[in-house]
């Protein structure tokens, strides 16, 4: 019987579909644990694990709100005391710790597992497939100024990741950037403060969500960039890989060995 | 005669090699020299941290986001609201992390991070003398860094 000739690639660099690129890239595990920390779920995403970090920030928020945790926070860090105690719905708060704990630890675990990955990748060097195009879209392997998505992201949390061609994580940060924006009322509170009436700005917030905030857009911010300039590095090790296959031909003449032929 | 042109990796750089083929050069005509990438070298230790040129954005952001939330929370008693304190603790911790990245990297790596405006990968083109010049214009038009002319034979 005749073998299939398929080579599938063991150890692949990147994958590339029509929602989104995953590259295996070195990351540090330890900025990835401190995004862990700063949301369960954000060093999940940092690293290819997207469903994952999106079924773990979604538990978080849900216990997050339940609980009144930022209410507590917020009371805590301005010394009372009391009130931070009476606002905490205890419940659900021990699982917090729980949660927040597996996430740092396994975004940890992941990031090293990932960096051994990445390196078994760059040594097995097999071609990348570096487009893909169906009826619906278009995805392809392509530079992008990270500075242009870190800009957007600015703007709106997520269009950073559309820029650069992760659509699924842009769908989760829009989502998740509408909502939180709309509950916070950070917007009408951005109003108010751009015509001095902070009075009026803090009576309007809704501090138990707008603490969410801060750590979800730098993360959108941060997570564009970076995306950005790991897509970049894939472009050119696949354009790399593509020359070395097919520009070296050894039917090219060097010039040495022509002056050789001459001094002869 | 040989053409040698120095390119970033680009797609304008698989368009000038696609423009030169049309040209009437054979495949076995062209030679390229893809450098080898900054930051992917096999040892594990030394890259993870800081030759990948991400790692200088790390410190920032993360500081950044950690004095964001300290700046909304206390907006919450200070005069100027949380979200003047929020935009202040997200510029204040960024600048500092940012800075601390830096110095940090200088004292361990200080020869570690080179330009990246250098070449990265060269093409060597091999012609015949009437060819030179299109050859040379096709590789200026699609952004070649430098493009020199050796004589051959």
């Amino acid at each position: 019987m005749q073998e299939i000739q398929t080579h599938i690639a063991r150890r692949p660099k990147a994958a590339i579909s029509l929602a989104s690129i995953n590259v295996f890239h070195l990351r540090n595990p330890i900025v990835v644990s401190i995004w862990s920390l700063i949301y369960p779920g954000f060093g999940h995403m940092r690293l290819v694990s997207i469903a994952k970090g999106v079924f773990l920030f979604t538990g978080e928020l849900l216990i997050n709100t339940q609980t009144h945790l930022n209410m507590a926070i917020l009371y805590s860090f301005t010394g009372n005391y009391i009130m931070a105690k009476q606002v905490l719905d205890t419940r659900l708060l021990l699982l917090y710790c729980g949660i927040l704990v597996f996430a740092i630890w396994e975004s940890y675990r992941i990031a090293i597992e990932i960096n051994k990955f990445s390196v078994l990748a760059d040594h097995e060097n097999d071609p990348l497939v570096p487009t893909v195009l169906s009826a619906s879209g278009l995805n392809v392997f392509e530079k992008r100024n990270p500075w242009v998505a870190m800009a957007w992201s600015m703007l709106i949390p997520g269009a950073g990741h559309l820029y650069s061609l992760s659509i699924v994580i842009a769908v989760f940060m829009m989502i998740g950037g509408g909502v939180i924006i709309y509950l916070s009322h950070l917007l009408p509170a951005i109003s108010y403060t751009a015509i001095g009436q902070i009075a009026q700005a803090k009576e309007v917030i809704d501090w138990q969500w707008l603490i969410n905030f801060p750590s979800f857009y730098c993360f959108s911010i941060f997570d564009a960039y970076t995306k950005s300039v790991e897509i970049n590095k894939i472009f050119d090790q696949e354009q790399a890989q593509f020359l070395r296959n097919n520009y070296q031909s050894p039917l090219f003449e060097m010039p040495c060995n022509r002056r050789e032929i001459e001094c002869t | 005669m040989y053409l040698v042109a120095s390119f970033h990796y680009s797609l304008h750089t698989e368009i000038a090699i696609a423009k030169v083929e049309e040209l009437g050069i054979k495949k076995e005509q062209i030679f390229a020299v893809p450098l080898e990438i900054r930051g992917e070298t096999r040892n594990i230790f030394d890259t993870i941290h800081h030759a990948d040129g991400v790692s200088m954005f790390d410190g920032g952001a993360i500081l950044g986001t950690f004095c964001m939330v300290l700046g909304v929370i206390y907006g919450f008693v200070l005069a100027w609201g949380p979200i003047i304190w929020g935009l202040l603790g997200l510029g204040g911790g960024f600048l500092a992390g940012f800075l601390l990245d830096i110095s940090f990297t200088k004292l361990k790596h200080s020869k570690a991070r080179r330009s990246e405006k250098d070449g990265e990968l060269f093409l060597m083109v091999q012609c015949d003398p009437p060819q030179v010049e299109q050859v040379k214009n096709t590789l200026w038009d699609h952004l070649a860094l430098g493009v020199a002319v050796l004589p051959g034979n």
